[in-house]
C-alpha cells in the first residue's frame, strides 16, 4: 500500500490538505494508470455505498418502527467530537449522520429486545433467524462472537492488564461515554484481570474481563444505550447464544450484560452485584 | 424479435442485475468487520478520519488504512469477479 495509493482514498474523503489535494490532481492530470486507479477505488467505494444503503433499506416489522419511533434518539447519539472538516459542504449534515447511526443503534436494540423476549417461545429460532435477517445481528449475539474469541486467549485476554485499572476507568468512561467504576466480584470466585475495547454497529463498547482458579472466563460488557423509553428496562434479562450464558440490562443510559459459560451457575448472582456496583 | 422472447431477455437481464447486486453485497459483507465498519462510518455516513477515529480510539492514519484497505480488498473482488464474467 503506497503513500501515493493512500492519498487517493483520501482525496476521495476529502481528507487532503489544499497543498496535497493541488498534488494529487496535478499527477492525475497526467499519470493515467493513477486517474485509472482512482476510478477503481471510486468504484469500489460506491459499491460499498449501495450495500450500505441495501442494508439501510431492509424492511423493518411495523411494531419496530413504532418502537424506534417511540425511542429518544438524541441520546444514542455516537460519541464523537463536532466535524472537523466542516469545510465539506458535500457530507451530509451532522445531525442527519447521527441520526442514521441512532438508526441503526435504535434497530439493533430493538432487535436484540424482541430476541429476548422471542427466547421463551417455541419459533424462537425461527423469530430469531428473521430478525438477524432484517435488522443483523444483536449486540448480544455480536459481544458473544467477540467473547468466543477473546475468552479462549491465555497471554493476550485483554488489551490494559488489572495493574491499570485507573487508565481503564478513565480510557473506557471517556471511549464509550459510560462513567463505570470496575466491580469487584471476588466474592463469586472471579478475579479482574483487564478489559478490552470492542467495536459493535460502529459503537465503542466496553469488556472487563474476570477469570477465576479453574480458568473460566467472564466479562461484564457495556454502551452507551438510553432509558425511560420501553426499550428500555431495568430488569435482568437471560438468553444463550453461542452457548454462552447471557444476562442483560440498561441503566443509566447504557447497555449492560454479563458473559460466560452457558453453564456457569455464578452468572445471575454476578450479574446482581455488577449491576448494583458498576 | 418475438415480444416474448424480448421479455425472456429482460428477464435475463433482471436477474443478472440481481445477482450481480448480491454478489457485491457479498463482497462487501465479507470484508473483515474493522474495515468494512471504518469504510462505513466515512463513506456512507460522512464522518471525518478525525471524528472516526476519536469514536473508535485509533489513530487517524487507522482510519486512512483501513479505508484505503476496505476499498482496495473491495476493488479486487470486483476486478476478479470482472474477469470471471
Amino acid at each position: 500500500m503506497s503513500d501515493l495509493s493512500l492519498k487517493l482514498s483520501a482525496y476521495i474523503d476529502h481528507e487532503l490538505s489544499d497543498e496535497d489535494t493541488r498534488a494529487i490532481e496535478a499527477l492525475l492530470a497526467t499519470d493515467p494508470s493513477l486517474a485509472a486507479e482512482l476510478d477503481q477505488l471510486i468504484a469500489a467505494n460506491d459499491a460499498a455505498i449501495a450495500e450500505f444503503d441495501e442494508v439501510l433499506d431492509d424492511p423493518v416489522p411495523s411494531f419496530l418502527i413504532d418502537m424506534i419511533e417511540d425511542a429518544d434518539l438524541d441520546d444514542h447519539s455516537i460519541n464523537v467530537p463536532q466535524a472537523a472538516n466542516s469545510n465539506n459542504s458535500w457530507l451530509p449534515d451532522w445531525r442527519s449522520a447521527a441520526a442514521g447511526i441512532c438508526l441503526l443503534v435504535a434497530g439493533g436494540f430493538a432487535g436484540y429486545v424482541i430476541n429476548e423476549v422471542s427466547g421463551n417461545n417455541a419459533d424462537s429460532d425461527k423469530s430469531d433467524r428473521v430478525l438477524v435477517a432484517q435488522n443483523g445481528p444483536s449486540w448480544l449475539q455480536l459481544v458473544a462472537d467477540y467473547h468466543g474469541v477473546y475468552a479462549g486467549q491465555k497471554r493476550h485476554l485483554v488489551e490494559v492488564g488489572a495493574d491499570e485499572a485507573d487508565h481503564i476507568v478513565k480510557w473506557l468512561g471517556s471511549t464509550t461515554g459510560v462513567g463505570f467504576s470496575i466491580p469487584d466480584i471476588s466474592e463469586t470466585g472471579f478475579e479482574f484481570q483487564g478489559a478490552r475495547l470492542l467495536v459493535v454497529k460502529g459503537m465503542p463498547v466496553a469488556q472487563l474481563m474476570y477469570t477465576n482458579v479453574d480458568g473460566a472466563v467472564v466479562a461484564i460488557c457495556f454502551q452507551q444505550g438510553k432509558t425511560g423509553s420501553m426499550m428500555a428496562t431495568s430488569d435482568l434479562n437471560k438468553s444463550v447464544i453461542n452457548e454462552f450464558g447471557i444476562i442483560s440490562w440498561n441503566d443509566r443510559s447504557a447497555n449492560f450484560l454479563v458473559i460466560g459459560d452457558e453453564n456457569q451457575d455464578k452468572l445471575s448472582d454476578i450479574a446482581n452485584l455488577a449491576k448494583l456496583t458498576i | 424479435m418475438p415480444i416474448d422472447e424480448m421479455h425472456n431477455l429482460s428477464d435475463d437481464k433482471n436477474a443478472d442485475d440481481t445477482l450481480y447486486a448480491n454478489q457485491v453485497g457479498k463482497m462487501v459483507m465479507d470484508l473483515p468487520s474493522d474495515l468494512s465498519e471504518t469504510l462505513r462510518l466515512v463513506a456512507k455516513e460522512g464522518f471525518s478520519y478525525k471524528e472516526v477515529a476519536a469514536s473508535l480510539n485509533i489513530p487517524i492514519g487507522t482510519v486512512m488504512s483501513r479505508v484505503h484497505r476496505a476499498r482496495s480488498l473491495l476493488n479486487d473482488a470486483l476486478q476478479a469477479k470482472g474477469e470471471a464474467i
